[in-house]
């Protein structure tokens, strides 16, 4: 009898290592070189109305998770020009820093999918929002309240453990409420 | 006896192989059938590239060229109603540099391990279906490529259709089904995320698949065969009256987009049979409900050597400028559908029993089965739904909210609206405004 739940694909499989570990011969091929090489568009010269500050935290949530984001968390950060970084998080069996292949990449690729549309979004609606600022990812994942950091400095969170990958932050000065 | 050589072939024309045998017939399911000879169909003369030439009247051509939405959703996931094409994610995946395939390609000895990991990759990158069919001739677009909005040009586009299909054997098609809540709100701008996100998803899927297969070191043409026609030979679906590919765990709610051709060696699928040539003889529940009637409420017609279910594409397109600032795309007969319902067990079971049913006793169920659905459902489905801000209840020109693209009443005026009603324009009343019923 075959139970769909014992099936043996994993080990049927003789390209799984290939699609997970093999470095890309050619960098164009890959869908996350793309998004991370992506120019940003402008933001929309005329602002449009938005909701409360909980009411749009709300949404940008709800839209990056249908996007394909794991977790999603809103924190406050430090800087005058972006009071606030969205996190979008993606879980990742194999850690995209250590498995070059474009499946090994597919965390990263999933997150970065989503933080595109959803910062695009933001720019559209007339705020400004970036994913090319430098910050540090886990830190400020673990600021929104979704896991924290560990003595090397990664984020753990309770729902996936260290299995997780923070794509890119969404900085912004869209008026959101920050989480914890 | 002096034999006359064949002018094309240089060959005695006894030798000459007949195409039928090479390319047989393909069998489509049971709900479209090839009756004659199929020509190959010209992108040129598919709807949007004829209504970019404005040939379908000036209404049309500024609503598909020069209008910019004021749903700032879509203004994100819809590359001709946005301001800036670098905020929408497949108009830039068309601008970024193409990869080249691996030149030290991967053996493949088992193309039944190789199919069974292609499908695996698919659902990582986000396809819920995937559809491998063996590449026929009358698949084939003439000529050119069809890929909206993106500029693909291979060095196979001026080889034909035959030489194509030796070269290139299998044929992949890797639909993403829509959410099943958002695309209850047919006729709205919820409907038009999921319909417009959606196709971000598979743009994504399709560009990761590309590069993957290249990356196993093989070649793939993007959007050179008619995906309708590879979804139903590889068993994705079967076709309804609504025109739609209608499949066995999503019912209609599925986006199709480009094929990929590729020489990885694949198994191909088979046609599948879920009942849709029964249901179709019986429901017409898309026709009825089709806001400019579109539907055809008889039977088949032979179109192009095909005999199937045909629409009237035409009627259909032209009502979008009328309600560009409700809604951008329709998804009405997606929605009212009787195979369109969430994922769960007991529709799993009623397109299981409809399956195995013989076909002789399959009409007695269909009945059944139907009479379920418009008690449960509603004869012409109006439900409400809420999301991110949106919020189906409130009727078209009564929205509260100033917010653009929201349609939400929010706070008091939220209980102005009870009920569970959905509203979607054009409202039922002024329908036939657009298009005289029949």
């Amino acid at each position: 009898m075959k139970l769909p739940f014992l099936s043996k694909a994993e080990e049927d499989d003789p390209y799984w290592d290939f699609f997970l570990n093999s470095p890309l011969s050619d960098d164009r091929n890959s869908v996350a070189t793309a998004l991370r090489n992506a120019p940003e568009g402008v933001v929309n010269p005329v602002t449009d109305d938005i909701h409360t500050p909980e009411v749009m935290s709300r949404h940008v949530k709800e839209l990056a998770s249908f996007l394909g984001a794991d977790l999603v968390g809103v924190a406050k950060t430090d800087r005058p020009d972006y009071p606030f970084a969205v996190m979008c998080l993606t879980r990742a069996e194999h850690d995209p820093k250590q498995s070059p292949g474009i499946g090994g990449q597919l965390p990263a690729q999933r997150g970065l999918f989503a933080t595109f549309i959803v910062s695009a979004w933001i720019r559209e609606l007339g705020y400004q929002g970036t994913t090319k600022v430098e910050v540090n990812n886990d830190e400020l994942a673990a600021k929104a309240g979704l896991g924290t950091l560990n003595t090397d400095g990664r984020l753990v969170t309770p729902r996936y453990g260290a299995r997780v990958h923070v794509s890119g932050a969404i900085l912004t000065d869209l008026p959101l409420q920050a989480d914890a | 006896m002096a034999v006359t050589l064949d002018p094309e072939t240089q060959r005695a024309p006894e030798e000459r192989v007949p195409a039928a045998t090479e390319f047989p017939t393909p069998y489509l399911g049971r709900t479209v059938r090839i009756v004659d000879q199929v020509e190959n169909v010209d992108t040129n003369e598919m709807p949007h590239p004829k209504n970019s030439r404005g040939e379908l009247g000036l209404a049309l051509f500024n609503w598909y060229n020069n209008t910019v939405s004021s749903d700032p959703l879509e203004r994100v996931s819809s590359h001709n109603h946005t301001a800036d094409k670098r905020n929408v994610f497949n108009a830039m995946m068309s601008r970024t540099p193409k990869g080249n395939p691996n030149p030290r390609r991967v053996p493949v000895d088992d193309p039944a391990a190789m199919t069974r990991h292609i499908k695996r990759v698919a659902r990582e990158f986000g396809a819920d279906i995937v559809g491998i069919a063996q590449a026929h001739p009358s698949f084939l677009y003439k000529g050119s490529r069809y890929v909206e909005n993106m500029e693909v040009g291979d060095s196979h586009e001026l080889e034909g259709a035959q030489e194509l299909c030796r070269k290139f054997p299998y044929l992949i098609v890797l639909p993403v089904a829509w959410n099943y809540e958002m695309s209850q709100a047919h006729r709205h701008h919820i409907g038009d995320a999921s319909y417009h996100l959606s196709t971000q998803q598979i743009h994504s899927v399709i560009g990761s698949m590309i590069g993957y297969i290249q990356e196993l070191g093989y070649n793939v043409i993007r959007g050179a065969a008619n995906p309708q026609a590879v979804a139903l030979a590889s068993g994705v679906g079967e076709l309804g009256r609504n025109g739609m590919i209608i499949t066995k765990k999503y019912g209609a709610r599925i986006h199709l987009q480009d094929t990929l051709m590729t020489d990885l060696p694949l198994v191909p699928g088979k046609p599948i049979d879920i009942g849709v040539e029964d249901f179709c003889n019986v429901c017409r529940k898309c026709a009825v409900t089709c806001p400019t009637n579109s539907i055809s409420f008889e039977g088949k017609q032979v179109f192009n050597g095909v005999e199937k279910y045909k629409i009237k594409w035409l009627t259909c397109y032209k009502l979008r400028p009328y309600v560009h600032e409700h809604w951008g795309s329709c998804l009405t007969c997606v929605a009212v559908c009787p195979y369109t319902k969430p994922t769960s067990w007991w529709r799993d079971l009623a397109v299981s029993t409809l399956s195995h049913c013989p076909i002789p006793l399959r009409p007695a169920l269909v009945h059944a089965l139907k009479a379920i659905d418009d008690k449960f459902w509603g004869v012409v489905p109006q439900r409400r739904v809420r999301w991110m801000g949106y919020d189906t209840g409130i009727k078209p020109g009564e929205k509260a909210c100033t917010i653009s693209g929201c349609t939400a009443d929010h706070g008091e005026a939220a209980k102005a609206a009870p009920g569970n009603v959905g509203y979607y324009y054009p409202l039922k009343e002024n329908t036939n405004r657009f298009v005289k019923r029949a």
